[in-house]
């Protein structure tokens, strides 16, 4: 840092340029001003390019091959085969639809409890302190932590739950659904907090006004939920859903922890995980990977795509 | 609902609708209630899980299979076992030992860059903002596995380092993103008058930018220090050994105290254990993780 | 202390638009100089120039005579009072007047300690001292920020629009504040504003920009009686002064309120026009029937529909449309959306007596009092009639006053400043002045 404060005796700008309009040419200012934006920023992008680019094109890399860990002799090229035989196999096809449903349950009831909670947030007097307190301890917890807790709350040996419901010692982890079910409770309250975090930011910056003018004009409560309170958030209701739709897609450590991904309850980063770690099927594994990547990429765009067209269709 | 009187009930999802005189002390009162209901129902749904697990953890012998929620008797058997345990006493380590040097590493060089990105005019900006984004929306399993392959070519496997460094690169993007909405919300004019006041441009960062800026840098070493924390796909797979496993993987290969007794317990009071760190902080530091949460999020 | 030598300084854009476009201005050490004019005419540019927060693109800057164009702005020992005062909220009031000192290597505390002492104790800031600045009201704000900018003993000070954000009373309590605090300190000032009232009251000098070029530097007096153009005239006084088309008929001047005879001077200078703009400041008109028989004859008197009036208590206006040919309706709106204002009709603005009976809607007979009139050609916007001597000697008794005023406020001898009768002479080249 300090060598972008030259000795000079004051007779070369090193101050931080501070910029309004546009910039003339190049002026002392500006070189300083880029030198230091560099030294600043540089450090962190090369964190940040240097361990994940490399992993990227190298994963990208290998999926091309078919490669196993135990025999690298026998690596050899097999183009987009391993892409082949992974969209060809019945069972990715099976694990994409258990990702898509734990994605599209939990995002679902996630939002409509994380309103819930937002609204709460936002309006209660009471308890309001303990209320944010509490709120954020599933979102701090480790998941690995919540995941044990809620399977132990299940499992029929020990668990309070069956006795609860009048179960007796139905086995909640031996079958898909039910395995699925726990699972995604797991997921929606460990990050339900989180979104609902999200949309109170939105609601704080509703300004009363709004809410009281409607109240004037005669809307009801849910009239007001819908027409001027909804319109208003949309930036951080497409944010919130758009970064948990993001996360639940790549759900992996409940679904490690709960069932090892037995009674197909494997999900695509399992399966990513599976077949490189534990069957050490480089090549298959690196494909699976980019796959999912792709899918993420994918969700990112035509979440932000749909939301905008969905928003322009409720403007007008 | 027609007054003013009703002004903090327009959460609809409160059944306070249809409450006709608003304005009558017992409509107040019913509201006052149910607003009180609606947050212990929260607070409840955000501890029991938690309650269960602390629960459980205390329980000992028969009790674990007796499937009651509380234990008919405290026991620290299980803390017992756990804190005599190398095996979680090393991940415990690991886990401390590198999320503070991670935490620290990223919150500095996020810092940094958070500034020069919210402040700065310099070409290739938007190239470090864009790979920001890549990163948070790339899964990380997708990077683990090659990862995995590269750290054992370059001998960082299953080693401390080779978990602080993919630990930087994930934190970073969200430390920028919450910290560049804290600097902008810092008016221009502050380095401004810095300058004019005599300044030079590491004096305005320090002692302007920076005072200005901490309730926000701490806020993001805080959430730094929870996703870090939580993590899992990284401590399982590029690690194999106590040497560097952090504590939710060594949980998730955790057999507790010998191969024949179920492990339930001990793994609960493990639980707890790595669940306190973040309890205290929440407890702490209430308001500062909302806000940084709540921030970096709507205006990044 | 020092003079701030503005030579052709320029700030362009990187897409060629000119901010500040050869700019040339003298301020003289211990000046009080307002830079003023419209939003977006380059004034602030011109002020961050000066500090240093913007790059100069041509031109030289001196400040006490030595280059300062590349040195940054910690190196050119001027303070500011920025328009939201950027007080840094992490500090005391006290550490927020004494930052300045601190950033200095080898201030010895207690030194710091006396001169944040003494800049409190003239800013009546002393109760203040340990609070941080949320906790003070805009105007105790203002007045640290002012104590920050004095503490240093720069050479200059530069105050950006520093009232901007107070409300009216409490505007004028510190605007004079600031005027007493000039005067005592007898430091060189440059003052932004796009106030009248600061620019009329504060400046001993007022430079009028344009679209970033300088129209007429020159006392609050001579810009309002000897304005170089159109600009000028209409920016300077409130409200604006009347532009009513004309047409040139021998000596006299036809325009929609009857003839207007023209003197000597005025025929001369107006001579071989045709069409052209005369400029009338409402408090020079009248209702006729309230005029002494002796001031009668230096104007003329005419009859006009009024449209409305407003009766303010102390003085009365009244609004008189007239028709004007599509050319000048035109050069009329264009001025004043240039001036900020939204005029969309053409009408005169006409100051009368309070106790006048004048009503709304009636005809009436109105006086016009035409020596203080000037002609402007519509097409470059010079004024024809200006009377350049008259201006300037306008401007030397202004400078004469202050420099008796500013050797009174220092309680010794009246202080030796450079002559400075370039006010009349630095008005730039007015052939800019139509856009």
């Amino acid at each position: 840092m300090s060598t972008t404060v030259p000795a000079a005796a004051g007779e070369v700008t090193d101050d931080l340029a501070v910029i309004h309009h546009g910039r003339p040419r190049l002026s002392d200012r500006a070189r300083h001003e880029r030198r230091l934006g560099w030294l600043l920023a540089g450090p962190a992008f090369i964190v940040m390019v240097a361990v994940t680019g490399y992993p990227i094109l190298n994963a990208v890399w290998l999926s091309l091959f078919d490669y196993r860990l135990t025999n690298p002799d026998g690596r050899e090229f097999v183009g987009l085969g391993n892409y082949g035989m992974i969209l060809s196999d019945g069972l990715f096809w099976r694990q994409f639809g258990v990702t898509s449903a734990i994605t599209v349950v939990t995002v679902a009831v996630e939002f409509v409890i994380g309103f819930a909670l937002a609204m709460v947030m936002h309006r209660a007097l009471v308890l309001r302190r303990s209320l944010r307190t509490a709120i954020l301890v599933p979102y701090g917890i480790v998941t690995v932590v919540s995941a044990y807790a809620w399977q132990y709350a299940f499992t029929p040996a020990y668990g309070f739950v069956n006795p609860m419901l009048n179960l007796d010692d139905y086995n909640w982890f031996g079958s898909t659904v039910p395995s699925v079910a726990v699972i995604c409770l797991s997921e929606i309250w460990k990050t339900t907090p989180f979104l609902s975090l999200l949309l109170l930011a939105g609601l704080a910056q509703i300004p009363e006004d709004y809410l009281e003018a409607a109240k004037v004009d005669g809307a009801t409560a849910w009239q007001r939920f819908r027409r001027v309170i909804m319109p208003n958030m949309k930036a951080a209701i497409m944010v919130a859903l758009l970064f948990r739709t993001l996360d639940a897609f790549r759900i992996f450590d409940n679904v490690f922890v709960m069932t090892q991904g037995a009674q197909g309850t494997e999900t695509l980063s399992f399966l990513a995980y599976r077949q490189t770690i534990s069957r050490v099927q480089i090549g298959l594994g690196s494909a699976v990977s980019v796959i999912l990547a792709v899918l993420v990429v994918l969700i990112a765009v035509m979440f932000v795509k749909g939301f905008k067209t969905n928003l322009s269709q409720q403007r007008g | 609902m027609t007054t003013t009187a009703d002004r903090p009930a327009s959460a609809p999802q409160l059944a306070t609708t249809g409450t006709g005189s608003a304005r009558s002390r017992g409509g107040e009162r019913r509201r006052q209630v149910a607003w009180v209901a609606a947050a212990v129902v929260i607070i409840a749904y955000a501890l029991i899980p938690v309650l269960w697990i602390l629960s459980l953890s205390f329980k000992e012998g028969d009790d674990i299979n007796n499937q009651r929620f509380w234990p008919s008797a405290l026991s620290l058997e299980n803390y017992r076992i756990v804190l005599s345990s190398d095996i979680f006493l090393t991940a415990l380590r690991n886990s401390v030992g590198i999320a503070a040097i991670a935490t620290t590493v990223s919150v500095v060089l996020a810092t940094l860059a958070a500034y020069a990105v919210a402040r700065l005019e310099f070409p290739g900006k938007k190239v470090i903002l864009g790979s920001a984004l890549a990163i948070t929306v790339f899964p990380i399993i997708s990077i683990a596995t090659p990862l995995f392959n590269l750290w054992r070519t370059v001998g960082l496997y299953d080693t401390w380092l080779g978990l602080i460094i993919p630990y930087l690169s994930f934190s970073i993007p969200l430390s920028v993103y919450i910290l560049s909405a804290f600097f902008r919300e810092i008016p221009w004019e502050m380095e401004q008058a810095a300058q004019v006041d005599g300044a030079t441009a590491w004096q305005a960062f320090r002692k302007v930018i920076v005072p200005l800026a901490a309730p926000g840098v701490f806020t993001a070493a805080i959430l730094t220090f929870f996703a870090i924390w939580n993590d899992f796909v990284f401590g399982i797979t590029l690690t194999s050994t106590e040497a560097a496993r952090p504590v939710p993987a060594a949980l998730a290969f955790f057999s507790g105290a010998s191969q024949f007794s179920q492990p339930t317990a001990p793994i609960a009071a493990a639980s707890v254990l790595v669940t306190i760190p973040v309890i205290v902080l929440v407890l702490l530091f209430q308001r500062k993780i909302v806000a940084g949460l709540t921030n970096g999020a709507v205006k990044g | 202390m020092a003079a701030i030598d503005i030579d052709h300084l320029v700030k362009e854009y990187p897409n060629g638009f000119r901010g500040v476009n050869d700019v040339s201005l003298q301020i003289a050490d211990g000046e009080f100089v307002i830079l003023v004019g419209p939003s977006g005419c380059g004034k602030s540019t011109l002020l961050r120039m000066i500090v240093g927060l913007e790059d100069i693109t041509a031109g030289e800057l001196r400040i006490g005579g030595q280059r300062v164009n590349e040195k940054a702005p910690r190196d050119r020992n001027l303070s500011m009072v920025f328009q939201n005062y950027a007080l840094y909220p992490h500090l005391s009031v006290r550490e927020n007047i004494a930052f300045p000192l601190r950033l200095k290597k080898g201030v010895p505390e207690r030194e710091i300690q006396q001169r944040v002492d003494e800049a409190a104790g003239l800013l009546e800031l002393g109760e203040l001292l340990e609070r941080k600045p949320a906790q003070l009201s805009g105007g105790q704000r203002q007045r640290v920020a002012m104590g920050r900018a004095i503490v240093r003993q720069a050479d200059a000070f530069l105050f950006d629009e520093p009232l901007s954000n107070l409300d009216a009373k409490l505007r004028g309590q510190m605007r004079s504040e600031i005027s007493r605090m000039q005067r005592r300190l007898g430091t060189t000032t440059v003052y932004v504003t796009h106030d009248q009232t600061e620019a009329m009251t504060l400046g001993d000098r007022v430079a009028v920009l344009r679209k970033g070029v300088l129209q007429q530097v020159a006392s609050p007096r001579e810009l309002y009686e000897q304005p170089v153009n159109l600009f000028v005239a209409g920016f300077i006084g409130s409200p604006p002064m009347n532009f009513l088309p004309a047409h040139v008929r021998g000596d006299q001047l036809d325009t929609p309120f009857g003839p207007i005879d023209l003197d000597e001077r005025r025929a001369a200078a107006v001579a071989g026009h045709d069409l052209l703009l005369v400029g009338i400041r409402p408090e020079y008109f009248e209702d006729a029937g309230m005029v002494d028989e002796v001031k009668r004859p230096v104007g003329t008197t005419f009859r006009a529909q009024v449209d409305f009036t407003e009766w303010l208590g102390d003085s009365q206006y009244a609004y008189i449309p007239f028709e004007a040919e599509a050319e000048v309706r035109d050069r009329l709106r264009s001025l004043s959306q240039e001036l900020d204002s939204d005029q969309l009709r053409t009408q005169a603005v006409v100051s009368i007596d309070a106790a006048s009976r004048i009503r709304e809607g009636r005809q009436a007979e109105f006086w016009v009092d035409t020596r203080k009139m000037h002609v402007f050609d519509p097409r470059t916007g010079d004024n024809l009639t200006r009377d350049a001597e008259a201006g300037a000697e306008l401007t030397r008794q202004v400078q004469h006053d202050r420099e008796e005023e500013a050797g009174a406020a220092r309680g010794g001898a009246p202080a030796v400043i450079d002559v400075r009768g370039q006010g009349a002479h630095q008005a730039a080249r007015p052939g800019d002045a139509i856009g």
